[in-house]
């Protein structure tokens, strides 16, 4: 496969969220608005990127059997210093997302990617994978995001849309919301993807 | 001793880990179509859970708080599950290959289920003492267990009614989860 | 067996490059992070006590707060962390009290009330209404529709820890900290000598001595700092400044605002003996 379909793939055939159904915990818990889905995305991506990239790069040296430890090492080494960063430079989203900064350790994504991917791609390739696996986990997150927030307080990036006489649907901003809000947008995303034939 | 319960009854019901605290979400979904293995795996984690709260405990306030090195705290607690769950499934494999046959074949999913790292990070943030940890992350288990299996029996129920098309498999389970953390939310005040 | 000495070896050095960028980035970020909290708590306590000037926290029977000074050392209010039980769980909250016993600050930092519903106590024209209430007021407050239980929470939490804090530190919480406040500066009188002073900087304590000549500070030598390297040089341009305008009345170094208040506060230690 070319480096552009690589890139590609990750956005909508092979879309974490909607397709592969990856990363449940971060993507139901931080997307009460589209800030915060978008931050949690970006974070999560930068993690992958740097995660591929240095599997990648060291594929070669890291013996089979002892594989899934050393690529925990690795990853959970960027998501610390995503973890400081956030800290140090964005206080105010560090503190939103709180211990899912920490679980993006666990997040299925990444070290699926690792395992499946990374481990046996040459770098660029791996690079272009990370690229579009993440911009695609980030770009689900700011939709379930956008749509939590419109309905819940009928804003989208704090930008109000659908005026004041709108009463919010509460629901959406609080924990059933979440998992509502998913399961309807899968349902759309399957019917949409079978009327154009993705599958 | 109302701390304790307070902290178990609101691990289980008020802030249930799967439906309000979204922790262990993928299990939740991926292993919640059979009442009996959604019991084996809820067993599996419950162990682990309490477990991991025990050993994530000592580590913080032995080696990384005295060395300053709670920077590390991520990296170290999930390298230490990690090694916590291989170590589980050689005992259980030596000890009772019947439990192993039940229990084995949950447990190498539970390293990257997060609510074990979840709830060993939590039980530092809320500043939990060594019999309280042990507690919370142990409820926190029940709690996702409960859910699992509620869910489980809903979804075996689920094979014999109509589900419109673009509804049917994660999509469904999704909004019965809605539903049901709507009705947990009805625990919410009863502290 | 020499593959697992070679699997082991692997995993070692993965673990120490890990370590080692980790202990890197701590570094860098650390210094950010501590400078941002420092920053947010004066701004904070600048806001609810204007006239203050130095800031110390004191801990008085099992519970701590930021106790504020104006220029002559008198107290001028407390800030504490409050805590108490809503509807959806805990709230925290930060109870800001003048030397009046009035409160002055209220905010909601921490609360997982019902979104739209309860989680309007977090608003400015729900807290705002607890400002100016003191010992023996009624803490009562207009209700929010649909929100009893998160309303009646705080009521009851803002009175009960408005006494608690109130009793403890009315007198500037004096039993948590008596000694330790910054004494006020004063050269009158200060005799000839070298006067040795102390204070708590970023990562331990700074150690300086004063020297006084002629009713002057002429030096500051500093004997011993574990100060992050690159802001302490930062940091000492303070004491060029103390010396230049004899007083302690200077500005800290932004960016290095630990360090440089630390040197301050022990140059005033070092004075005041």
């Amino acid at each position: 496969m070319s480096v552009i379909s690589e890139f590609s793939k990750g956005i909508i055939k092979e879309n974490a969220v909607f397709r592969l159904v990856l990363g449940l915990c971060p993507t139901l818990a931080v997307t009460t608005k589209a800030e915060f889905g978008l931050g949690m995305g970006v974070a999560t991506s930068a993690v992958l990127v740097c995660s591929n990239l240095a599997i990648s790069l060291m594929r070669n040296f890291i013996p089979a059997k002892i594989r899934i430890p050393s690529f925990i090492i690795i990853i959970a080494t960027f998501v610390t210093m995503v973890d400081m960063l956030l800290n140090a430079y964005m206080p105010a989203l560090h503190a939103q997302l709180g211990i899912f900064v920490p679980l993006i350790v666990v997040n299925c994504v990444i070290l699926g990617r690792a395992e499946a991917f990374a481990s046996k791609s040459p770098v660029v390739h791996s690079l272009a994978d990370g690229l579009g696996i993440g911009l695609g986990f980030a770009f689900s997150l700011t939709l379930l995001g956008a749509v939590r927030e419109l309905l819940g307080a009928g804003t989208i990036f704090n930008v109000n849309i659908l005026g004041a006489a709108y009463e919010p649907f509460k629901v959406f901003g609080s924990p059933p919301g979440a998992f509502l809000a998913l399961g309807l947008l899968m349902a759309l995303v399957n019917m949409l993807s079978k009327k154009y034939k993705l599958e | 001793m109302g701390e304790i319960f307070a902290i178990v009854f609101g691990a289980i019901f008020i802030n249930n880990f799967v439906l309000s605290r979204f922790l262990g979400i993928c299990p939740f979904m991926g292993v919640s179509k059979k009442v009996e293995t959604s019991l084996g795996m809820g067993m599996a984690v419950t162990f682990v859970m309490g477990l991991a709260s025990f050993v994530t405990w000592l580590l913080e306030y032995y080696v990384l708080v005295p060395n300053q090195l709670e920077y590390l705290r991520t990296i170290v607690f999930i390298l230490v599950i990690a090694s916590l769950v291989q170590f589980v499934e050689l005992v259980i494999r030596k000890a009772s290959p019947t439990l192993y046959q039940s229990l084995g074949i949950f447990l190498p999913l539970i390293t990257t289920n997060c609510a074990v790292l979840g709830v060993a990070i939590l039980n530092i943030q809320l500043g939990y003492n060594l019999f309280e940890a042990v507690v919370f992350g142990t409820a926190a288990a029940v709690g996702f267990t409960l859910a699992l299996v509620i869910m489980a029996g809903i979804r075996e129920r689920l094979e014999f009614v109509f589900v419109p098309k673009h509804f049917q498999g994660v999509s469904i389970a999704m909004i019965i989860a809605g539903i049901l953390s709507l009705a947990f939310g009805g625990f919410k005040g009863m502290m | 067996m020499k593959d697992m000495i070679r699997m082991g070896v692997i995993l070692m050095i993965f673990c120490v490059v890990a370590a080692a960028a980790l202990a890197y980035t701590n570094q860098v970020t650390s210094i950010v992070i501590a400078e941002r909290l420092h920053q947010e708590k004066v701004a904070q306590l600048a806001e609810l006590f204007p006239t203050l000037t130095n800031f110390e926290e004191r801990t008085v029977d099992g519970r701590s707060a930021t106790v504020a000074f104006d220029a002559e050392n008198k107290f001028v209010g407390v800030l504490a962390e409050g805590q108490t039980e809503g509807y959806g769980g805990p709230i925290s909250f930060n109870l800001g009290i003048n030397a009046a016993g009035e409160i002055v600050g209220l905010t909601v930092v921490a609360q997982t009330e019902t979104p739209g519903l309860g989680d309007k106590i977090k608003e400015p024209w729900f807290t705002e209404q607890f400002l100016g209430k003191k010992a023996g007021d009624t803490f009562t407050v207009d209700a929010i529709s649909g929100a009893t239980v998160s309303v009646k929470a705080m009521e009851t939490g803002v009175e009960r820890e408005y006494n608690e804090i109130w009793q403890r530190f009315s007198d500037g919480g004096a039993a948590g900290g008596a000694g330790n406040a910054a004494p006020a500066f004063s050269l009158e009188g200060v005799a000839d000598g070298t006067y040795p002073g102390t204070a708590k900087g970023f990562k331990g304590d700074i150690t300086l001595e004063v020297i006084v000549a002629g009713g002057k500070i002429t030096a500051i030598n500093v004997t011993a700092q574990q100060e992050t390297a690159d802001r302490w040089a930062d940091a000492e341009k303070v004491i060029g400044e103390i010396i230049a305008k004899q007083t302690v009345q200077v500005d800290a170094v932004s960016g290095a605002t630990i360090s440089s208040d630390a040197i301050i506060k022990a140059v005033q230690n070092a004075l005041a003996q």
